[in-house]
């Protein structure tokens, strides 16, 4: 371990102050030849810095505002130079309050989501997110810092897992089971995972393992619908949220639930238009601390102890002013409620039904909505079904109907005998695939990546290539309109299939 | 009245479910509502025709129940394809909804192939027909079965009947009730349940 000590020079950087020790190793406060302030991290775990040593890894390049770029990596004395972020990690906040307000809270997960999505756009991801690694900074907004080690930090999670090293203990929760025993590595729902247990940690005040989430969060009654999005976060891989949007956006859903009570809560007066969220609050306790001497959290980050806060003399009339205020405000909520038809966030159940909005107290009928919706609907086709079967004058769309399903068929049995086996076998493979197709793709990507459209797509050329050389031969009218319809059809299936399927499962 | 019925079947609970998921009256769930329907209406006017129907008489082709039953089966196929898609394009098959996919899928393929036998069961088949299921057979490597001029026998008639309105359907519906037997018990929304 190296002798670090304010004021020593290693590299190019002068040591000014001991910000953090954790597990992998310390990070300092440095300033650069040009007197630029900057974050150096000393790697001291053994395995750790000697799988940095061997790797060969490059470190992703990014625009992303959010996060704490990368400045240098000094191989040679075993350190990362980060960017320097003036401002508090989200961990402390954690360890100094116990338990982070509601709304503080899905606000921090939201900004922290926002940077992952940021980081998905260029198609990197954070890959060690823990609320260490998260910074809120002087002018309160959210960086993640360490960006770009995941990829590198995930394989040597994965290998101290399977080695069943005890010093990750702390860490692992953090880490989605995917990488620490599927090696997935570099996967966006990973960071999503992250970000459901630091969620967790925000509301509940402390670390809890994954299977302990459900009951901790009903215990501390958390609204049943950020449980569910949470627990969605933090699912196995198949059913969680497969980007950081989608999360965000229900916890943005979330937040418009509540957006009347928020406001008042949060936003000053006079500044109602501003969103209810977008800085956190003056007069609220994480402020506070925010505000408090940068010494003190230096030893409580040193001591690895929650230090209690001191008292404070005005504390019981400040609490007399604020239980005024809340008081006021709730009843002013009420009002607001009252008057806009609002449901208050803490009594909403994650539940909507079309438009409906639906809560533990009251109870709406919903089977009526359906029936309303879809009888009309199912009414509309099986009328036409009823008005083809009692008219004469629709007898050639009955006849109609079987001919179209079979003229594909009857073309077909046109070609000649080599084609028509290379269809046959090509229908018979699409049924193959189709049939076992959880087994062979069991996260259910096959429609949102690329693999399903150059497939068929090459598929379907090659068919149709054979196809239409054949029918110009021929000179048959039908072969060129079928294959042309096919061509057609394959191009805008190809085109439009990743934006169903997005479409569709966001509504899932 | 309604009272005394709710105590004994609570039907204010079932029907006031309160923890209802996102997006359950969403137009995505349509085609399988449809499905579920056309699967009933089918049944009723596939009994009804199989008491009421001369395979043999080319007029029955034109009774209203025929007609019925005929457009039912594809406004039934064309949901059931829009509900397949459905299913791909949402990733439902995706673990551990194995067993979702792979019911949903043989009922499909045998709703396709009872469509198919459904077109055997006339006395004369039309070229364009005689063809089609002709080569549509040679895929299932029965091509012997068919007679050459395209004149059904009694006998084969009959054969095609018993496929089509018993066999078929009666595991076609089992495997049904088993996908809705799934479905009721692990929900519609992909949600781990631990």
């Amino acid at each position: 371990m190296k002798n670090l000590k304010t004021g020593i020079v290693i590299g190019n950087y002068k040591l000014e102050d001991r910000l953090a020790k954790g597990t992998f190793g310390e990070t300092w406060k440095a300033s650069s030849t040009n007197q630029e302030p900057t974050a150096v991290q000393f790697i001291e775990n053994e395995s750790y810095a000697k799988a940095i040593a061997l790797t060969s890894y490059k470190f992703p390049s990014t625009t992303n505002p959010h996060v704490c770029k990368l400045i240098e990596w000094d191989r040679e004395n075993e350190m990362f130079v980060w960017e320097y972020v003036p401002g508090r990690k989200l961990s402390v906040f954690i360890q100094r309050l116990k338990k982070i307000k509601l709304n503080i809270a899905v606000y921090i997960a939201r900004k922290i989501l926002e940077a992952l999505s940021y980081s998905a756009s260029q198609g990197l991801v954070h890959g060690c997110l823990r609320p260490s690694r998260v910074a809120i900074t002087s002018d309160k907004k959210i960086r993640l810092t360490h960006f770009g080690l995941g990829a590198l930090e995930q394989q040597i999670m994965h290998d101290l897992y399977q080695e069943k090293n005890p010093i990750i203990k702390d860490l692992q929760i953090y880490f989605a089971p995917e990488v620490l025993e599927d090696k997935i590595f570099e996967d966006p729902k990973s960071d999503i995972y992250s970000v459901g247990i630091i969620l967790c940690d925000m509301l509940l005040g402390q670390k809890f393992a994954r299977q302990e989430i459900p009951r901790k969060l009903t215990e501390n009654n958390i609204p049943k619908n950020l449980i569910n999005i949470i627990l969605k976060s933090v699912s196995d891989f198949g059913m969680r949220y497969n980007h950081p949007n989608e999360m965000h956006r229900d916890l943005t859903k979330l937040l418009k639930l509540s957006e009347s009570k928020e406001k008042m809560y949060v936003n000053p007066p006079g500044n109602q238009e501003k969103n209810a969220l977008e800085a956190v609050p003056a007069d609220s306790e994480e402020y506070r601390v925010y505000q408090e001497d940068h010494n003190f959290a230096r030893q409580s980050i040193d001591a690895k102890v929650v230090v209690a806060e001191p008292a404070d003399p005005n504390e019981n009339e400040e609490e007399e002013e604020e239980k005024i205020t809340e008081e006021e405000a709730k009843e002013q909520i009420k009002d607001i409620l009252q008057k806009t038809g609002r449901i208050d966030v803490e009594s909403v159940m994650f539940g909507t039904f079309g438009d409906t909005m639906l809560t533990p107290l009251e109870k709406v009928p919903i089977w009526p909505q359906i029936f309303i919706k879809y009888t009309i609907a199912a009414v509309i086709f099986l009328g036409f079904g009823f008005f083809c079967a009692m008219s004469p004058g629709m007898d050639f769309l009955i006849v109609g109907m079987s001919e179209i399903i079979l003229l594909p068929f009857y073309i077909i049995s046109q070609w000649p005998s080599h084609v028509q086996s290379i269809i046959l076998w090509f229908i018979l493979l699409n049924i193959v695939a189709v049939v076992t197709l959880p087994f062979w793709d069991w996260r259910g990507k096959l429609t949102l990546n690329n693999f399903f459209i150059p497939f068929y797509m090459t598929t379907m050329a090659g068919l149709i290539s054979l196809s239409l050389w054949r029918s110009m031969a021929q000179n048959t009218m039908h072969g060129i309109i079928l294959v042309s319809t096919l061509l057609g059809l394959g191009i805008v299936a190809g085109m439009i299939t990743p934006h169903i399927s997005k479409f569709l499962r966001r509504q899932w | 009245m309604f009272e005394w019925l709710d105590k004994r079947l609570l039907i204010r609970e079932a029907l006031c479910k309160p923890s209802l998921p996102r997006g359950r009256s969403s137009w995505q769930y349509f085609p399988g509502f449809m499905t579920f329907l056309l699967f009933f209406s089918q049944f009723i006017t596939g009994v009804w025709l199989s008491f009421n129907f001369s395979l043999v008489s080319i007029s029955d082709h034109s009774s209203f129940m025929f007609k019925l039953h005929h457009v039912g089966a594809h406004l039934l196929l064309l949901f059931m394809t829009l509900q397949i898609l459905r299913n791909l394009f949402v990733g439902s098959y995706q673990q551990p909804r194995e067993f979702h996919w792979l019911l949903l899928i043989s009922v499909f393929l045998l709703t396709w192939f009872n469509y198919y036998l459904s077109l055997l069961m006339r006395p004369e088949i039309n070229e364009k027909t005689y063809l089609a299921i002709k080569w549509l057979y040679n895929f299932s490597f029965a091509t012997d079965y068919l007679p050459r001029d395209g004149k059904m026998t009694i006998s084969q008639i009959q054969n095609v009947f018993i496929l089509h309105a018993l066999v078929v359907p009666m595991i076609t519906y089992c495997l049904f009730l088993c996908y809705l037997w799934l479905l009721q018990r692990t929900g519609l929304e992909c949600r781990d349940k631990d």
